[in-house]
């Protein structure tokens, strides 16, 4: 494959997006902490800060800015290396970057003013200043620019490389971006047509079960926008990292594609305890969440063969010698693969919350809580930390010294303690009935509000290792990019075997697999659609006070 | 495309143990009716009165018949109305007999709230135009609290209630 | 890199991933684990 050099301009725009990641990583893990301590019910937060003005920076910082300026630089990059960016592609790319910040700065200073407590998954009708929804719009179109710009790199490349297949990252790059797309034309519709005018008083009432369900139809492929990114990492860079070769690239393909296709008509698995869906759609819904647990399992298993083929080519022939021969002191690595781990015990957690009815018994507990932080603030973040150990120094012409690597191996160890006691004690929390998003309470008081308590107390613990963490990852991350001596980073990608399968033309037939794709979406979503619009009972007038704007 | 059959081994396991899932979650469903609450009838939210559930001196705990109980909850920002005692102050606390089958209606004056009798599987959204209905057979003895497990506003967790199966 | 190419680089029908199948099965092990815990709590409250 060959290999494009960034240029000085090119590594500008992807680090200006890496910039944007660390310092909200920054922020948003002191709103992390500030919460694990009032929950504690130790600790009572200054100047009359209301808990839920932390949660929700909290929420939008790490769910949605820190994710999306990272995807979308690291995205980037990928097709940077692979199929290259002309100036005009580059000029774009900052447009999207600054759309993306306008929009961020905006929603920011709503929800820091307290004009906007509404979560980040701002439900109706709870009603945040019209500037918070302005500025999420500008999150998305920018997003939407990156998208079409990364469509039009592959485009171009394809054009001038004639039956050629598309190069690994680049197609994954392009799923990604597809299925984003597809997904946030729902929030988008949302936020725009139902909820501006209506929180600028041009509509006086708003249908919101309608905004549930399209914010879910988002919500559900959102977590896999968060989770591709590591899938490329694990798929196309791990390898090198350790050594070894691509373990299969139509499988990767294929497992992308069937991302693609089940992402995103699963939706109502969040809404499974609701009211006005019918029971039969969302069983449907939940046996099409059952079918993307496929492509994981397949991940799952080219992960273990790319690692034993590796140690088996190198010599270490015994059952599991490939196993302790892996590279465990380069972070590049380690923190990639605890965040393989951590999938496990998340991705079954995921398993049984999509189980219909079983959900009852997790819906709306810490123990969502809990599963999130195993599968986006740790599978996804450490796989993160583990590309920016290679990424940034080699944005910034600089070298990942063995200093910084024991500091990054440290920093994966920390993570991996924190999030053991933080996200345990959340899971087993829920389970007892511990409700998610509800600032420290006593309630009725009673043996089961003190044994919830005695849990928050150890997610404080946890919570107070993981901000040491994050504290170390941001020295990390300011080394690399500003004081690591300067030298080369590798950006590494990998190889096919000489001898490898030829990928079927079919895996890019994008048409095929865009029209399955909302196919998919027609068949899960038009029905219940219907009734939800047909049935819909009178509209909601929107609420200020609740939220404590008056 | 070309599959190891160790790959193949996995992926028909792992397929049989979804679908495994699907049969036990499907039956159960379907053929005994557990589905999680799906109630479909809707309300007037800023006039829930005029459903008969919802009037003043319908709410809280009615015995239907011999260990068969209705209550009707209406939520609204921080507070569930569970009705009124004999005394004339408010219902904190339901009681019923364990073993007996409970029938929980609710809905919403204002905006979304949750409602969880923890530690039991009573557990749903609370939607305004909507009615959230959920019928359970209270098999433990104990003290159960009811939270609000949708954040509802800067009160979200005062909002609480008590279930006591005796 | 190693490229002890000669006996190794097999075609891969051949390859050796014992430990791999090894390894997912345990996973496949857990997510069962885990399933039935959970279902037998719902079913237990
Ligand atoms: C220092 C590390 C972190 C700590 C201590 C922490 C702690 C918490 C706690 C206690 C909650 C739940 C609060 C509640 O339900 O009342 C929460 C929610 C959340 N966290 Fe974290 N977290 C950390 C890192 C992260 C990271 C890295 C991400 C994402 C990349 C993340 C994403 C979220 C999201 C999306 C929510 C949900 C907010 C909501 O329910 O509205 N967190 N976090
Ligand atoms: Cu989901
Ligand atoms: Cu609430």
């Amino acid at each position: 494959m060959e290999l494009f050099n960034f240029s000085k301009k090119e590594s500008r725009l992807y680090m200006a997006f890496m910039h944007v990641t660390f310092i909200s990583l920054l922020i948003g893990g002191l709103m992390g902490l500030l919460q694990t301590l009032v929950r504690s019910g130790k600790y009572t937060l200054p100047f009359n800060i209301d808990y839920y003005t932390i949660l929700t920076t909290h929420g939008v910082i790490l769910g949605l800015v820190l994710t999306t300026f990272f995807i979308v630089g690291f995205q980037f990059s990928l097709m940077g290396k692979t199929v290259g960016i002309s100036d005009q592609q580059l000029l774009w790319g900052w447009i999207s970057f600054w759309v993306m910040l306008v929009g961020t700065v905006l929603a920011a200073w709503m929800i820091l003013t307290g004009e906007a407590s509404v979560l980040y998954t701002f439900y109706t009708p709870l009603r945040a200043h019209p500037i918070f929804y302005i500025g999420l719009t500008f999150v998305i179109v920018g997003s939407w620019i990156a998208a079409f710009t990364n469509f039009r790199q592959l485009y171009v490349w394809k054009k001038a490389h004639k039956g050629e297949k598309s190069p690994l990252p680049a197609f994954m790059v392009v799923i990604n971006m597809i299925m984003w797309f597809v997904a946030t034309l729902g929030v988008a519709y949302s936020v725009i047509v139902l909820i501006l005018p209506w929180s600028l008083g041009y509509v006086a009432t708003v249908n919101v079960l309608l905004t549930r369900t399209l914010f879910w139809y988002f919500g559900h492929p959102l977590v896999y926008f968060w989770l591709l990114p590591a899938y490329m990492a694990w798929y196309a860079i791990i390898p090198k990292i350790i050594g070894g070769k691509l373990f299969s690239d139509p499988l990767a393909r294929l497992a992308f594609i069937l991302l693609l296709m089940f992402s995103i008509p699963v939706g109502f698995h969040h809404q499974l305890t609701e009211p006005g869906i019918d029971p039969t759609w969302k069983f449907i819904q939940v046996v099409l969440t059952f079918m993307v647990v496929i492509p994981s399992l397949m991940t799952a298993f080219s992960l273990f063969a790319t690692f034993e083929i590796t140690g088996r080519r190198k010599g270490y022939t015994s059952l599991f010698g490939w196993f302790k021969k892996l590279p465990w002191k380069d972070v590049r690595f380690l923190a990639p693969f605890v965040g393989m781990v951590a999938f496990i015990p998340g991705g079954a957690g995921g398993i049984i919350n999509a189980s219909h009815q079983v959900n009852s018994l997790v819906h709306n507990t810490i123990w969502i809580t809990g599963h999130f932080h195993l599968t986006v603030a740790t599978t996804v973040i450490l796989t993160f930390f583990g590309i920016a150990y290679w990424l940034i120094p080699h944005l910034t012409g600089r070298r990942l010294t063995p200093t910084l690597n024991k500091l990054g191996i440290i920093q994966t160890f920390i993570w991996a303690i924190g999030m053991t006691i933080m996200s345990t004690s959340m899971h087993i929390q829920g389970l007892i009935g511990g409700p998610r998003r509800s600032s420290f309470s006593e309630y009725a008081g009673g043996d089961q509000v003190s044994t919830w308590i005695s849990y928050q107390i150890w997610q404080a613990v946890g919570g107070t290792i993981l901000f040491v963490g994050i504290l170390l990852m941001f020295y990390i991350f300011i080394q690399l990019a500003f004081f690591a001596p300067r030298g080369y980073e590798e950006y590494p990608i990998a190889e096919e075997e000489v001898d490898a399968e030829k990928s079927p033309k079919i895996l890019e037939n994008w048409y095929l697999w865009v029209g399955i794709t909302i196919a998919l979406i027609l068949f899960a979503y038009t029905i219940p659609m219907i009734d939800i619009i047909k049935h819909s009972p009178p509209g909601s007038i929107p609420f200020d006070w609740p939220i404590g704007r008056s | 495309m070309h599959l190891h059959k160790y790959e193949k081994v996995w992926i028909v396991f792992g397929l049989a143990s979804l679908v495994l899932f699907l049969l036990i979650i499907g039956f159960a469903a379907f053929w005994k009716g557990t589905h999680p609450q799906s109630h479909i009838e809707t309300i007037d939210p800023q006039n829930v009165e005029a459903h008969e559930s919802f009037q003043p001196d319908h709410l809280g705990l009615t015995e239907v018949a011999d260990g068969k109980y209705v209550v009707n909850i209406v939520a609204s920002a921080f507070h569930y109305d569970l009705g009124k005692e004999e005394d004339g102050t408010a219902t904190k606390t339901i009681r019923v007999p364990k073993g007996s089958t409970v029938l929980f209606q609710v809905t919403s004056k204002d905006v979304v709230h949750g409602f969880q009798v923890a530690g039991t599987n009573v557990n749903m959204m609370v939607e305004p135009g909507h009615i959230s209905r959920f019928e359970s057979v209270m098999k433990n003895n104990g003290e159960f609290t009811v939270v609000c497990n949708e954040y509802c506003g800067i009160g979200h967790h005062l909002m609480f209630g008590t279930v006591e199966v005796y | 890199m190693s490229k002890k190419i000669s006996s190794t680089n097999q075609p891969k029908e051949e390859a050796n991933l014992k430990g791999t199948l090894i390894m997912v099965m345990i996973i496949g092990i857990i997510i069962l684990v885990m399933w039935f815990g959970a279902y037998g709590l719902f079913l237990s409250r």
